[in-house]
């Protein structure tokens, strides 16, 4: 199973949550409506108001845009691929329109330590990865298995621009968490990145980062294109 | 007698397979669902509810729903299970995201499903309605598929409908 969901683990809270979810989200009168206006019961504009959780009590399932079968084209493929430190996280853009609707981002600020591959045309000594996230209750939510980041992390990671200085994961398979003498990748378990990686030492992985790196400028190893409309 | 011989031979094989099968659940070929889903649906009939979509996410819950009843979960219209959006949420990385909002215990009484218009972009209803296919596969606790036949399958790749072992791992669940 890919997820530990920190929902499982907390299932007292859970019931907790769940009461409070139903009370605060109290559904409206059935209809046989295919299409209903969208809920308007906690707008966007009190979402500043909103206690945010701490810790996600959820695990969201995406459809993803990218998907990677091994380290090195996962590399060659990324905008930036660095070593980087956690620095603070803190409540970002809202996305959606209000209610069930609405979505919050995690920016969370990190402190370049060490660049493999970089695409963006500028030498950034700090990234804004967007990490999920908070609903307009304030309810926490991992998306697959990305866990929440904490300030002081140590993570390789993989990454796509979004826009000056903001980056998203390419996938949810792009951050490998540094843990003592372990790497611990997002990937999903039985997947073949978090195999590759999850046996290797951190010295092995960093060398493979860095031929898959000089492979890509070298022509060896090509990019997969991010997927156009 | 020699043909009595191989009939009676390839009878108790049969029927070891069948003991296997029985004590072991499906074969191994019906255990490759990558990843589990996001919470298995607190009831045998599931009600479907879109909030101001789009023509193409219209579709797509439309089509997610058509397929879902293809299991032993039955649907209909209303408001109490699954929620479905779509907006421009920007370039995330998903094309559609499902998430479980009122949980009870493993069981979830309520998804959100949201569409990411941004991602899918003009991409065609055929695209939208296997995203609808996929999104509410999670409400059934499905996972991520490899099989190109599947829905399920995860990244830039749109088949439309749920494969048998889908349908067998939905039904499993209830």
């Amino acid at each position: 199973m890919k997820f530990k969901s920190s929902g499982q683990r907390l299932s007292p809270l859970l019931v907790i949550a769940a009461i409070s979810s139903l009370a605060a989200c109290s559904s409206p009168a059935k209809t046989s409506s295919a299409d209903a206006p969208a809920r308007a019961d906690q707008g966007s504009k009190n979402v500043a108001a909103v206690k945010l959780d701490a810790k996600p009590r959820e695990v969201a399932a995406v459809k993803e845009v990218e998907a990677y079968d091994d380290v090195p084209t996962m590399t060659a493929s990324s905008d930036l691929v660095i070593r980087g430190r956690v620095t603070q996280i803190t409540p970002g853009r809202h996305i959606g329109s209000s209610g069930m609707d609405g979505q919050r981002v995690r920016d969370v600020a990190i402190k370049i330590e060490q660049v493999f591959l970089n695409k963006t045309g500028t030498t950034p000594a700090t990234v804004t990865l967007d990490e999920w996230g908070w609903d307009d209750r304030g309810h926490g939510f991992q998306i697959e298995g990305v866990t929440w980041s904490n300030a002081g992390d140590e993570n390789y990671y993989f990454l796509r621009r979004i826009d000056e200085g903001r980056f998203r994961l390419v996938s949810t398979q792009g951050r490998v968490s540094v843990k003592g003498s372990r790497l611990s990748p997002t990937a999903a378990e039985d997947s073949p990145v978090h195999e590759a990686v999850e046996r290797q030492s951190e010295t092995a992985f960093r060398a493979s980062l860095r031929k898959a790196s000089a492979d890509y400028r070298a022509g060896r190893l090509r990019a997969v294109p991010v997927p156009s409309q | 007698m020699t043909i009595m011989r191989i009939s009676s031979a390839r009878i108790a094989a049969i029927a070891g397979c069948t003991a296997v099968i029985a004590v072991f659940g499906a074969p191994v070929s019906y255990a490759d669902h990558q990843f589990k889903g996001t919470g298995l649906p607190d009831s045998s009939t599931q009600e479907f509810q879109g909030h101001s979509l789009t023509a193409k996410g219209t579709a797509a819950m439309k089509h997610g729903k058509q397929q879902l009843e293809r299991s032993k979960i039955k649907t209909k219209w209303g408001s109490g299970d699954i929620h479905f959006f779509d907006g421009k949420y920007g370039k995330t990385g998903w094309f559609g995201q499902t998430r479980c909002e009122v949980r009870s215990g493993p069981k979830c009484g309520s998804f959100s499903i949201h569409f990411n218009q941004s991602e899918m972009g003009s991409r065609s209803t055929s695209a939208w309605e296997s995203l609808g296919c996929h999104e509410v596969g999670h409400t059934g606790d499905l996972g991520h598929r490899k099989s190109s036949k599947s829905c399920m399958i995860d990244g830039n790749s749109f088949p439309r409908n749920y494969d048998a072992h889908d349908l067998w791992a939905i039904n499993k669940t209830l």
